[in-house]
């Protein structure tokens, strides 16, 4: 198949692109009947940049039907046809942490025509930025401390635990996250992700803070 | 732009200088009020050589000696004044010119006698179509001469005419030499102005001069002569004739010795050839700012004064993350061993510190610039300027050496350990080490520049015209050679350092006049000069019998081509410095006759003869 990006066309667009609140799936607007390709890139990357790239390297890998598939590290494409997105109702994301865009497509023969939305369009947007929401919890380490004959009561151990989850590991760009402590700010790292847990010697809470719009503390 | 011709002139200005500082008196001065009068097209050309030559012997006269140009206009005359400094002419009214004249007999004037205003008109033929032009001046100058008197005995003048005689202008010269021979019959040219001195640019021998240059001598020494308390002499000029004069000078021959010892030095100056590769020389890192330990200094010397307060105290690497809640001094560990207990929080603290250096430098552009411009200055005190080329030439095999530092072990203290490991990310990161490639490449096009301006410069040399005169070229040849084996090390040691091209232009003019200061023969009266160049190369020993024979030989030429012989002259003058042994030796060899005007200096002689043109010299076959 070869796959070529064309100009807007406004016979055929595709626009609106949002997340269905409280859920992970993508709702769009789009002409009647029509497909649509949706593309999945880096946080804050847009993808009508790297289209004629990226049609180039769809032509070159087997894009697998109804699911998304990677065509260039960290760029992943997935068809979408007009009976998918009632069946669907939309389509689900692939991962958070990332920008989607939809493009309006037209394939006729061996040739897949993908459409550049529409420009400048004041309210609505063909793409949208999903940012991962993450929680990390951090705790006071306490232990138990005799107390006269039978009592006992609990005190701080001098440390504090960052758990984090551990599914951020995979995808985590090193310099997104940051915990402030002692005067300091110091970057969380892809090894104490994949740690889960990790401590840290402070009497004052840290305080986390992210330094990537894809990563959402909450 | 620096050219051969510069430096050539920078000799001649420079030795003409050494002459004017020389001088300890004065010579003649004005006897009465003057006015120079350039009349139409291309006459006021000869005034910044008249006001030159006038001002290097009556020099206290600049306020006092007046210049007007006066130009044909609708309704009569437009005038201006033109200035000595060769400031903008100022348009004057008719009452400005009487004012003007008015003022010349003021008591604030130095002339000494106030009876008579002489006036110099000057008219080139060059644009005349026809005798019809030069004959419409005459009321013109009837006209000049009513505003600058109240009478006409009050105003001797002269007319020096620049008549064309080139074979386009042949047949209107020789109507005007028609107009002119009524002159003693008194026709309207005789009316107008007392005298006329014809002055032609075909010469009696035959040549065509291509400017008035020679001829705009002679006006200056004819008004020297004539404002002259020596009535006898003033009266050659203003003798109610057509006059005609010969001329000769002599003079050091300046552009000569300038084209000499100019080409004499640059033959002597060569830029030192490559030796070797210098990408060999073991030396290179070091002259290229790099550390033992293969990092830039200045990028050092920055992480030392902006990035070493910024890492973490002994107590604040407690706060660092672990695996685990033991009690443990974290300060002693190894740098290894630290960034493998915070889990690679260490390092990243450490990249992140050191990539905060680029967003400081995208704010402030003076770091950058200060970093370039002190590499540059490195690289021009260690390289020359050849090394210099090669080293932009070979870009990628200096980027390699910049970027490549050591790997700090790991194994020191972790604090000490972060020291070196920040210097070793900063000379490590591409964009950084790229400032320093630039200023090199910088560098390389100046280096580039320069050699292409000496190569230009020597290249040009092939331009000038070898000096006829060996004898000159000889003699300050050796004088050139003479001051450089006495100088040569310290000169060949400044000019190898050499990078830009106005660094070479100052050390160029520098160099040449301290030749000029080096030997007295420079700064020697034009006579004493030629009296020993001619005996270093054993020719004629007596040099002033040799100018006595340029100024008044049979190769001194009049400046009007003649049909008949004009006879004896009427007044044979000599203009030099009196009291000198030139002077001197021409009073004992030439007529008593001869009149000799003291001009104060001793860089040049002058003679002057001036004839009576008769009518049968000027009458001709064109109507």
């Amino acid at each position: 198949m070869q796959y070529q990006y064309c100009p807007h066309n406004p016979a055929r667009y595709a626009t609106n692109l949002l997340r269905e609140r409280g859920s992970s799936r993508l709702y769009w607007e789009n002409a009647d009947g029509q497909d649509v390709l949706l593309v999945q890139t880096p946080f804050g990357v847009p993808a009508a940049e790297r289209m004629e790239a990226l049609c180039q390297a769809m032509g070159k890998t087997l894009i697998q039907p109804g699911r998304y598939t990677e065509v260039l590290p960290g760029v992943w494409v997935r068809f979408v046809s007009a009976m998918d997105k009632v069946q669907m109702n939309g389509c689900p994301i692939n991962t958070e942490a990332s920008t989607y865009t939809v493009f309006s497509c037209l394939t006729e023969g061996e040739v897949c025509s993908i459409f550049a939305p529409q420009p400048c369009q004041a309210m609505i947007s063909a793409d949208c930025s999903i940012p991962m929401r993450i929680r990390v919890e951090v705790t006071e380490q306490f232990r138990r401390r005799r107390q006269g004959l039978f009592g006992h009561v609990m005190e701080p151990t001098g440390f504090y635990t960052l758990s984090f989850p551990r599914e951020l590991a995979g995808t985590y760009q090193e310099g997104g996250l940051f915990y402030r402590a002692g005067g300091l700010e110091i970057p969380v790292t892809r090894q104490m992700l994949e740690q889960g847990v990790v401590y840290v010697k402070t009497d004052i809470r840290p305080e986390l803070v992210s330094r990537n719009k894809g990563l959402e503390l909450i | 732009m620096l050219t051969i011709q510069s430096l050539i002139q920078h000799v001649e200005n420079r030795l003409r200088q050494i002459d004017r500082d020389q001088s300890d008196t004065t010579g003649g001065e004005p006897q009465y009020p003057q006015l120079v009068v350039y009349l139409g097209d291309g006459a006021d050309q000869a005034h910044p050589q008249l006001c030159e030559s006038l001002l290097s012997i009556w020099p206290q006269y600049e306020k006092e000696l007046k210049f007007l140009r006066a130009e044909a206009a609708e309704e009569g005359l437009s005038l201006a004044e033109l200035f000595p400094d060769g400031g903008e002419a100022v348009e004057q009214t008719e009452d400005g010119v009487r004012e003007l004249a008015s003022a010349l007999f003021g008591t604030r004037m130095h002339f000494r006698d106030r009876t008579k205003l002489l006036v110099y008109y000057i008219l080139d033929t060059s644009s005349f179509v026809g005798p019809e032009d030069f004959l419409a001046w005459m009321p013109r100058i009837r006209k000049l001469k009513d505003l600058l008197c109240a009478s006409p005995g009050d105003v001797l003048d002269v007319l020096f005419l620049l008549l064309n005689e080139n074979l386009v202008r042949r047949k209107t010269a020789g109507q005007i030499r028609n107009c002119l021979s009524g002159f003693c019959d008194g026709n309207e040219v005789r009316r107008t102005v007392d005298n006329v001195m014809l002055l032609s640019n075909r010469r009696s021998d035959n040549a065509i001069l291509e400017d008035w240059e020679m001829c705009y001598k002679i006006i200056s020494a004819s008004i020297l002569l004539s404002n002259n308390a020596d009535t006898q002499v003033a009266k050659a000029f203003f003798s109610n004739a057509v006059t005609a004069a010969s001329y000769a000078r002599e003079e050091k021959a300046l552009p000569q010795i300038g084209q000499v010892v100019v080409k004499s030095l640059l033959g002597e100056l060569t830029l030192p050839a490559l030796e070797g590769n210098p990408l060999e020389d073991p030396r290179l890192p070091e002259k290229l700012g790099l550390t033992q330990q293969g990092t830039i200094g200045m990028l050092d010397q920055y992480a030392e004064n902006s990035l070493f307060d910024l890492l973490p105290t002994e107590d604040q690497l407690e706060f660092f993350p672990r695996r685990d809640d033991r009690a443990c001094a974290m300060s002693q560990f190894t740098a290894r061993e630290f960034d493998e207990y915070t889990m690679g929080a260490w390092e990243q603290c450490l990249i992140r510190l050191a990539e905060s250096v680029g967003e400081r430098l995208a704010l402030n552009a003076d770091i950058r610039a200060e970093w370039r411009n002190r590499f540059r200055e490195g690289l021009t005190r260690q390289f020359s300027n050849e090394e210099i080329l090669y080293l932009n030439e070979h870009l990628e095999d200096v980027r390699t050496l910049l970027s490549n530092p050591r790997v700090p072990p790991q194994d020191a203290p972790v604090l000490a350990a972060a020291r070196e490991q920040l210097k070793y990310r900063l000379s490590s990161d591409r964009e950084l080490a790229g400032i320093f490639l630039s200023a090199l490449q910088e560098q390389g096009w100046a280096a580039q520049d320069f050699a292409d301006q000496w190569n230009g410069l020597l290249k040009s040399v092939r331009s000038v015209h070898t000096v006829r005169d060996g004898n000159i070229t000889v003699f300050y040849e050796r004088q050139v050679r003479s001051f450089y084996n006495r100088h040569g090390t310290a000169m060949e040691a400044a000019f190898s350092k050499m990078h830009d091209t106005e660094e070479l232009e100052k050390f160029l003019y520098k160099t040449l006049d301290q030749i000029l200061d080096s030997d007295a023969i420079f700064s020697a009266p034009f006579e004493k000069e030629l009296e020993s160049r001619l005996n270093e190369e054993s020719m004629i020993a007596d040099a002033k019998q040799y100018i006595r024979e340029k100024l008044t030989g049979k190769d001194v030429c009049v400046y009007l081509q003649t049909d008949f012989d004009l006879g004896a002259p009427i007044l044979s003058a000599i203009l030099l410095k009196g009291g000198s042994p030139l002077h001197n030796s021409l009073r004992m060899n030439l007529a008593p006759t001869t009149y000799y005007y003291n001009t104060g200096r001793g860089s040049a002689a002058e003679a002057l003869v001036i004839y009576e043109v008769s009518q049968q010299n000027l009458v001709n076959g064109e109507a």
